[in-house]
């Protein structure tokens, strides 16, 4: 009984950790921009909640909107006056110039808030829970993963069904030819990257909810990304929700069996599928 | 004044210089050819043209206005387009989805949906199927129909033959009958001399980024353009 | 014709003849050798860290700027190589001077081992694949008892070894480092080996198309420069007689190494020295400045990046065309 709940808890946390790699994998799959700063502004997010929670009294969740809309402006910035300028075939400024502003953004976030660990307060909502058929899970926890499943859903609907969404996906496909077609491809980036770390900032703020985060934690928040990303099979949608679900599942049935190990199982599972999956879960259903 | 007019350019790759002051003119509702052999400078050039390259040097005239340094999508609003080598559908969107993106900016014009199937009754019924799935021949419509669907002035169209069984190549300009009677402008690059000569009534050929020949295909002899072609001394 | 650029590039720069070169170097070398006969302790202590210092950033130069392999991870193999010069030194009483080699190879070993899995990765997932390694390996080296757990563990050899000449010998073995990665890196490059991994970084299948073997180009590049790397790291703890998982492990020496490299030039051996004296300058001026020292860092990499993405080095080597480690000159 304690594993179905083990398991359970790891499905929700799962679904989180998917949509911490859904920002970096949408960046990925529309610009072949991997954002090394990814993690660090998925926790500033979490500081971002932290100011505002007291705004959102009676519905914490609600702090997430304000939050995401903040993130996709600072996203729409940081893309057209600083990523756009390094854009090209050479790989290596856009890494290092995101690795940049990570330590930029981690070290005044260090600088402000201080080292303290913290956690965003969502009141009644931290220790309410449910019982299915004799085992008790948080509420928390669930509507997280629901959250991030409608986010999911909802992304994938509009990238097909909208006007602006075709435009994105056509600029993925072929940045050049969208120009023929009257498209500003660099105006595209700006949103695109604005909704990565929108999405990122949602993901950042109920993380925040959830457990607790110090300005050093984006380095952890990226490798989790990372991880979702790569077992999912760079560029599968629904291959990056499966990614978050197994890296759950194994880091909540790891600190089971080992309190302190913390990411470490999660690690050594991403790199048992790399070997025995390179392509990631999705490249094993196209086999 | 003519739609399209090119003096002196001009690109470099670095230090190689693909293009040596090169020049030439299209005129409003002409079809022209522009022939030559591999690497002659054509893809170069239309790059130059629709602003996808940007190292150039020279003046670039288009309905009037200098758009030597215009960004491609400004140049592409402008009424300029061109039909891609190699197709370049967006793989992962239906045949619809790639042609409604050729509407997306909304240049007003007779070229819209309907429009296009008449043109190409066969993409209708492969409206939903993804454009990866093609055929080479209806990959190739659908390129040559995404970039009708902008409306455009003037159309610019690189190697469309290229790949493609003789039957096929048939098959796809004849549209082009259809498309100078909508009043567009159009250049064909083409290695095929006998096709670009048939569409065109006036002939550029490349050799190693410069101008060797222009005329009217009618009156040139295919001695002459074979000589341009292929860089070597004309026989009388 | 790509022949006939690269000539006419190279006509245009002006650099000294390789011997010339390499007699420089051993000019350098020997009179930094000599410098502790007018030098105290605590002088060479700093001349040792920045020689340290400058190896990391010099191999990490080697994969990014010519093997064009970036690794966020390579902090492992400064943790890798002090952790195996320690655990042996103290669990055998072996002088652990002796054991610089087996640290070297220990690191390229473990590089070599973990080719296979993260050269399927590309580009920023690699460089981030190397990192979760590192993390891996922190994360177990903290929970092992044997390996000191996260309180870490101390030299135990040198203790009982005359003071004076622990530190000259600290000191000797950091200049030589400075000489394998100035000298050793441009004979390295400039050999078979060396030209392969510029071909590969610059065109892949034009390089497999002239008959070099990519992957295994890149693998003897990623070992080497992992094997120095940690070489380096057992070096430099050596100097400090103290092991802790969190700061062997720690990836701020990635954050270091990639300022110095940057700031420099990527690309080029002049730039990691370049970049190697700015860093330590900083240091020593905004020193007690904490996280505003790191910000500042973080920023002088992004403003690079967009002003000018080869470095400083990189700029002036465009300007005035001098180059002094030419590599191209001796592959002509």
């Amino acid at each position: 009984m304690i594993w179905i709940e083990t398991i359970a808890n790891g499905i929700f946390l799962g679904g989180l950790y998917a949509l911490i790699g859904l920002g970096l994998g949408f960046t990925f799959g529309v610009m072949k921009i991997v954002n090394i700063a990814q993690g660090d502004f998925i926790v500033a997010a979490a500081f971002i909640g932290l100011a505002l929670a007291p705004w959102t009294p009676g519905a914490a969740l609600l702090v997430v909107i304000p939050v995401a809309i903040i993130a996709f402006l600072i996203g729409l910035a940081l893309q057209s006056l600083l990523i756009n300028r390094v854009l090209g075939k050479d790989q290596i400024p856009q890494i290092l110039l995101t690795f940049g502003i990570a330590i930029i953004l981690r070290n005044g976030m260090v600088e402000w808030f201080g080292a303290n660990s913290r956690s965003i307060p969502t009141g009644s909502l931290r220790f309410a829970s449910f019982s299915v058929g004799g085992l008790r899970f948080g509420v928390l926890p669930a509507l997280v993963l629901v959250i991030a499943l409608c986010l999911f859903a909802a992304l994938h609907w509009w990238l097909r069904h909208s006007r602006m969404g075709r435009t994105i996906v056509a600029t993925a496909d072929d940045y050049e030819v969208v120009q023929l077609l009257g498209v500003n491809y660099r105006r595209v980036y700006n949103i695109a990257t604005g909704i990565a770390l929108a999405l990122s900032a949602i993901a950042g703020v109920l993380l925040g909810m959830r457990g607790s985060f110090t300005p050093y934690s984006g380095v952890d928040r990226l490798l989790i990304a990372f991880e979702v990303v790569i077992i999912g099979g760079i560029g599968s949608f629904w291959g990056m929700f499966a990614g978050g679900l197994i890296l759950g599942v194994t880091q909540i049935v790891g600190l089971k069996f080992d309190p302190t190990a913390g990411l470490m199982y999660g690690h050594i599972v991403f790199f048992l599928i790399l070997i025995f999956a390179p392509m990631g879960i999705a490249g094993l259903l196209r086999r | 004044m003519p739609l399209l007019q090119i003096e002196d350019l001009e690109v470099f790759y670095g230090d190689f210089r693909a293009l040596h002051g090169l020049g030439l003119a299209v005129e409003e509702g002409q079809t022209v050819s522009i022939i030559g052999a591999n690497g002659a400078g054509k893809s170069t050039l239309l790059k130059a043209i629709t602003g996808l390259e940007r190292q150039k040097k020279g003046v670039i005239r288009y309905a009037g206005a200098d758009i030597t340094t215009m960004r491609a999508d400004l140049i592409a609003r402008a009424g300029m387009t061109m039909v891609p080598e190699g197709r370049r559908l967006f793989a992962t969107l239906s045949v619809e989805d790639n042609l409604r993106m050729g509407g997306a900016m909304g240049r007003k014009g007779p070229w819209t949906l309907p429009a296009i199937y008449a043109l190409f009754p066969a993409l209708q019924e492969l409206r939903d199927v993804n454009a990866a799935r093609l055929s080479g021949g209806q990959q190739q419509m659908v390129s040559i129909g995404r970039a009708l669907m902008t409306n455009p002035r003037l159309l610019l169209c690189d190697e469309i033959s290229l790949g493609l069984a003789p039957k096929i190549i048939q098959d796809i300009y004849r549209c082009f009958e259809a498309v100078k009677q909508s009043g567009v402008s159009v250049v064909l690059i083409e290695q095929n001399v006998t096709l670009a000569c048939a569409a065109a009534s006036y002939v550029y050929c490349l050799l190693e980024g410069r101008v060797s020949l222009a005329g009217d295909p009618r009156s040139l002899s295919m001695n002459e353009i074979s000589a341009a072609y292929f860089g070597t001394e004309a026989h009388p | 014709m790509t022949a006939l650029r690269i000539s006419r590039k190279a006509s245009r720069l002006r650099a000294p003849s390789p011997k010339l070169v390499l007699a420089g170097c051993g000019i350098a070398a020997l009179i930094l050798a000599a410098a502790p006969l007018a030098l105290d302790v605590g002088d060479l202590r700093l001349i040792i860290e920045i020689l340290t210092v400058f190896a990391f950033a010099q191999t990490w130069n080697l994969l990014a700027g010519y093997a064009g392999l970036m690794s966020f991870g390579q902090h492992l193999f400064i943790g890798l190589g002090a952790y195996c010069l320690f655990v042996i030194s103290n669990r055998t009483g072996a002088n652990p001077f002796y054991l610089l080699p087996v640290a070297f190879l220990f690191s390229a070993g473990a590089a070599a081992l973990i080719s296979p899995m993260v050269f399927r990765l590309r580009h920023a997932y690699f460089a981030i694949g190397v990192w979760v390694l590192a993390e891996v390996a922190r994360l177990y080296v903290s929970q092992e008892d044997w390996l000191g757990s996260t309180s870490g563990m101390a030299l135990v050899a040198t203790r009982d070894m005359d003071h004076t000449w622990v530190a000259l010998a600290n000191y000797w073995v950091a200049v030589a480092l400075g000489v394998v990665c100035t000298a050793g890196f441009y004979l390295l490059l400039t050999s078979r080996l060396g030209l392969a991994l510029v071909a590969v970084r610059d065109n892949e299948s034009a390089a497999a198309a002239s008959g070099i073997d990519v992957w295994w180009t890149r693998f003897y590049g990623f070992a080497i420069a992992s094997g120095v790397c940690g070489l380096a790291g057992a070096a430099y703890y050596m100097s400090v007689f103290h092991l802790e998982p969190g700061a062997a492990f720690d990836a701020n020496w990635v954050v270091v190494m990639l300022f110095i490299v940057i700031i420099g030039g990527v690309g080029t051996i002049e730039g990691p020295i370049l970049g190697t004296a700015i860093y330590f300058l900083l240091r020593g001026w905004l020193a007690g400045t904490g996280n505003l020292y790191l910000m500042l860092l973080g920023a002088a990499a992004v403003a690079t990046m967009l002003i000018s993405p080869k470095g400083i080095w990189g700029a002036v080597r465009r300007r005035y065309g001098i180059e002094i480690f030419s590599a191209r000159r001796l592959a002509d």
